[in-house]
């Protein structure tokens, strides 16, 4: 079976005043139907941009070289009429923030038949049957009076299941999912997140998740890539990733994250220093200033991307628990 | 009732500035140096002058004048136009020209409005490119153009060398609106073409915030096609403030029709003011510019709502 | 500086060279050859570019050069002193008012928005025909038509500089530096110009510069009105005799007509790139 999605050597820099800045570098990634990866990475690290880029949702200031297979086809060539085809039908996309992300002055039920109507071509009553079906789908409760609201009327939880409910209508392939529980209240997460793999799994999608959260991947994903400065710095199956650390990076990142079982008062572990310059091309590991481990080596030359079986690809000289 | 409340000191509001203006005007005209009924009617008898005096208050102190004609007005009595051969009450000349300057207000801003709005959001959506940057450098161009000096040049080019058009004149819908409508092209035209270049500036700097927001790639990304994004998704979230200036331009249009109205000899309000202020009818004068003064306020005070209904989101703000 | 006028976008260079050449045909009008702007010629209605009169000559044998060349003394006459001093009286209320506040600040803001109320246009045209009237069936002079001009035109701006400079002021008023200098004891009229005029004045220059093109469009419409300046001593007055003509001799238009819509043209392009240079200085605090 091919993969739903294949990245190859996917890179996306932006033209600035500051110069060009690589967002994402050489990135290489493979899905299957049904399958979800989760992109992980502190902000500037370059996974929404990767997301993006893959659904070819880039401002005119963008470049992507490199390319997308989805479905077996290159889509990395498709002119905007191609790619326009491909979106809501094909791939779908749920963003970070439901309060920005649904248009203000438009009724509920008009943002969620639009795509039913336009793209399916349904007529308005059988688009407003499934529209209702939908809402029920993602548990809002009366959905006959959801259909008439604002956006301003809803919380932020409703406004995601919302939004999660309008990228799914139309059955797309392949669903992206940009830091979907960001804005939320950590009970309102789980839930969401609940539903997001339920979907996936009744409609057979393929799913990128993007989050800074590890806490949030590791219970909703098959395979995680860690991103840091544009790179994947470590890739492989869930369960590997986390059995088996390589990254002295995800290792920091995974300590960052609170725990219910850290006594109150105790100093969550932070990441020192910053993310480099990306408008410029240093030698060495875009991490050496910041990881604990470092040596001479890191500095002057940047790791290869390194397998170390088991599905598990890192890029780092000195991974821990040794190299394969 | 918070809306009847706002409601209230609207009204409020809306009556002191007419009142205080109009004030300002009595005062002008007190100061007139020499009688003002004597001015407005030349050559008239001196029981004439006692009589005119009476009627219109000008032999009272400046608040005594002006308390007589604001009550007045607020009755429905308008004043006179003081003739040597009697006196013509204003509302007869305020019927016709308040509709026809209405008239001319309206089509310059569907006009305006109808070719500002695409332009803006195509020009807004083409940030930056060729099209865009020509755009404004002759946006900018247009609007810097007086009125009346497109006037000219329209009235010579269409009206005069290529007899299309009218070159001035008038007929009222009722009468034949064909013929209303070609009397009013020309006017509507040089008035239209620098609010267009203003509302399509608006518009655009609008568009390209909203362009920014996230629900407009939401929209992007359920693969419609653009035009129906720029139209269904980003035009209304960025209206807001064309709509409000477009509203506030309704009474300062009214000023602006005045040299417009002269020029093509169209009998609405600021053609009256001009033809009053010529034959020195201070009372009636002061009537109109009232009027417009009115109008301006009023036009004023009804942006809020026009917003409202756009943006529903101020809805909940205000209640 | 010179280096640096050719750096600018090519807006600014021809605004700046318009601008100047008015200024210059202001002052220097006297010094420069060519017929009399006021002295008829055997040549009635001659088209442009004929021997002897470049821009060729009215209906009534004026030559139209020299009646532009003379028409820009008047038009800077009064579009310079009238934005000068109503643009410095409208500053001073608008600055004090909003850096005050209080009730002077409350009757103030009422009276502004009262003037506002009237559109300009009908404000300047009452305060003309008030002030400028007929005494005793003589009409008033040139010169008190000028002086009347100037002066309702002062009043006119004085709301519309005044309004801009209080908001301006509101603005700045409640920085944490003003804060700090008042807590330090400085003495208000201090505080006034070092801090608030500065920072204010940018936002003032480029209304300022917009004043200058509304009034030109006044002085064209009050002249097309008939109650402006007579006998085609302005550009405005110009194109409203040559209006009457406009199917015989359309020069006598086009050219004061061309004249008033650069001069706007150019102030107007002043006032956006002030307001521009002020806008991405804003965007970087």
């Amino acid at each position: 079976m091919s993969p739903v999605l294949k990245l190859t050597d996917l890179s996306v820099s932006f033209a600035t005043p500051r110069g060009n800045l690589r967002a994402v570098r050489e990135v290489n990634i493979e899905l299957n139907a049904g399958e979800s990866l989760g992109v992980v990475g502190e902000s500037g690290s370059g996974k929404t941009v990767l997301s993006r880029a893959t659904m070819g949702l880039l401002p005119r200031t963008a470049t992507r070289t490199g390319t997308v297979e989805f479905q077996g086809d290159d889509i990395s060539g498709y002119d905007a009429k191609q790619v326009r085809d491909l979106w809501g039908t094909g791939m779908a996309m749920i963003f970070q923030d439901p309060m920005t992300a649904l248009n203000p002055v438009r009724r509920i039920g008009d943002q969620l038949t639009e795509s039913l109507i336009v793209r399916q071509g349904m007529d308005k009553k059988a688009a407003r049957e499934k529209a209702l079906a939908l809402l029920q789908r993602v548990r809002i409760p009366d959905p006959q009076a959801m259909m008439r609201k604002f956006p301003y009327q809803l919380s932020g939880g409703m406004r995601q299941r919302i939004m999660i409910a309008i990228a799914v209508s139309c059955n797309p392939t392949m669903l992206f999912a940009d830091e979907p529980t960001t804005a939320l209240d950590v009970t309102v997460q789980a839930q969401v997140l609940e539903l997001l793999s339920e979907l996936r799994k009744e409609f057979n999608m393929a799913m990128i998740l993007v989050t800074h959260d590890l806490g949030v991947v590791a219970g909703h994903t098959d395979k995680i890539a860690v991103m840091y400065a544009g790179d994947v710095v470590e890739y492989a199956p869930t369960r590997e990733l986390f059995a088996n650390m390589k990254m002295p990076y995800t290792e920091a990142l995974l300590k960052s994250i609170p725990r219910l079982e850290t006594p109150t008062g105790t100093r969550l572990p932070v990441i020192e220093g910053r993310l480099p310059d990306p408008t410029k091309d240093e030698p060495g590991c875009p991490f050496a200033n910041r990881c604990p481990y470092v040596t001479d080596k890191c500095r002057a030359e940047k790791p290869p991307l390194t397998d170390g079986g088991n599905g598990h690809y890192y890029r780092c000289w000195f991974p821990i628990g040794g190299g394969q | 009732m918070d809306i009847l409340r706002v409601l209230v000191q609207r009204l409020i509001t809306i009556f002191l500035v007419v009142a205080a203006a109009t004030f300002f005007l009595a005062c002008l005209i007190r100061l007139l140096p020499g009688d003002p009924a004597s001015i407005m009617v030349s050559n008239a008898l001196p029981d004439q002058v006692t009589s005119i005096r009476k009627v219109s208050g000008l032999d009272k102190n400046v608040f005594g004048y002006w308390w007589q004609w604001f009550s007045n007005m607020l009755t429905g009595d308008f004043g006179y136009y003081y003739q040597a051969a009697g006196n013509n009450p204003v509302s007869v000349i305020l019927k016709r020209s308040i509709p026809t300057s209405i008239l001319m207000v309206v089509y310059v801003q569907i006009v305006a409005l109808f070719v500002a709005i695409p332009l803006g959001l195509v020009s807004a959506y083409k940030e930056g490119s060729r099209f865009d940057r020509v755009l404004q450098s002759v946006l900018f161009v247009l609007s810097s153009i007086p009125s009346f000096a497109l006037a000219l040049v329209l009235s010579l080019f269409i009206a005069v060398r290529w007899p299309i058009l009218p070159p001035l004149g008038y007929v009222t819908p009722g009468e034949d609106f064909l013929q209303h409508l070609k009397y009013m092209v020309l006017p509507v035209m040089s008035l239209a073409v620098g609010i267009i270049a203003s509302y399509t500036r608006l518009l655009r700097a609008d568009v390209i915030a909203t362009l920014k927001e996230d629900y407009v790639m939401m929209a992007m990304s359920k693969g419609i096609s653009n035009s129906r994004v720029l139209w269904k998704h980003v035009l209304r979230p960025s209206s807001t403030t064309l709509l409000t200036s477009a509203a506030l331009n309704m009474g300062a249009l009214i000023g602006g029709t005045i040299v417009i109205e002269t020029l093509f000899q169209i009998p609405g309000l600021g053609y009256e003011i001009a033809f009053a202020i010529v034959t020195r009818q201070v009372i009636a004068l002061q009537t109109l510019i009232a009027i417009v003064a009115f109008a301006y306020v009023l036009f004023n005070s009804t942006v809020d709502i026009v917003a409202n209904i756009i943006d529903p989101r101020t809805r909940e703000r205000r209640v | 500086m010179f280096k640096r006028f050719l750096k600018k976008p090519i807006g600014y260079k021809l605004s700046t060279i318009w601008l100047v050449f008015v200024v210059f045909l202001a002052i220097f009008r006297d010094l420069l050859p060519g017929p009399e702007w006021d002295e008829s010629t055997e040549a009635l209605g001659v088209g442009p570019f004929s021997p002897g009169h470049f821009f060729g000559t009215t209906q009534d044998g004026f030559d139209v050069l020299a009646g532009i060349i003379n028409g820009a003394r008047l038009s800077v006459l009064v579009a310079v002193t009238s934005v000068l001093i109503g643009g410095g009286i409208g500053a001073f209320i608008g600055i004090t008012c909003a850096y005050f506040r209080g009730k002077y600040d409350r009757v103030v803001n009422v009276a502004f928005n009262m003037m506002l109320s009237i559109p300009n246009l009908v404000l300047s045209l009452a305060l003309i025909s008030v002030l400028a009237a007929t005494k005793d069936g003589v009409p008033a002079s040139d010169a008190r038509k000028v002086g009347v001009m100037i002066l309702s035109l002062i009043i006119v701006i004085i709301p519309i500089l005044g309004r801009i400079a209080r908001s301006a002021t509101l603005q700045w008023s409640t920085r944490e530096f003003i804060i700090a200098s008042k807590s330090m004891g400085t003495k208000d009229m201090t505080i006034i110009t070092k801090h608030i005029v500065p920072n204010v004045a940018p936002a003032i220059l480029a209304i300022g510069f917009f004043a200058v093109g509304v009034v030109i469009i006044v002085e064209g419409s009050l002249s097309i009105l008939g109650i402006g300046i007579a006998g085609g001593a302005s550009w405005g007055s110009m194109l409203a005799i040559g209006r009457s003509y406009l199917e015989f001799s359309p020069w006598e238009t086009y050219f004061p007509v061309a004249c008033i819509a650069f001069t706007v043209l150019s102030t107007n392009y002043f006032g956006d790139y002030v307001r521009a240079q002020l806008d991405k200085r804003e965007s970087k605090i």
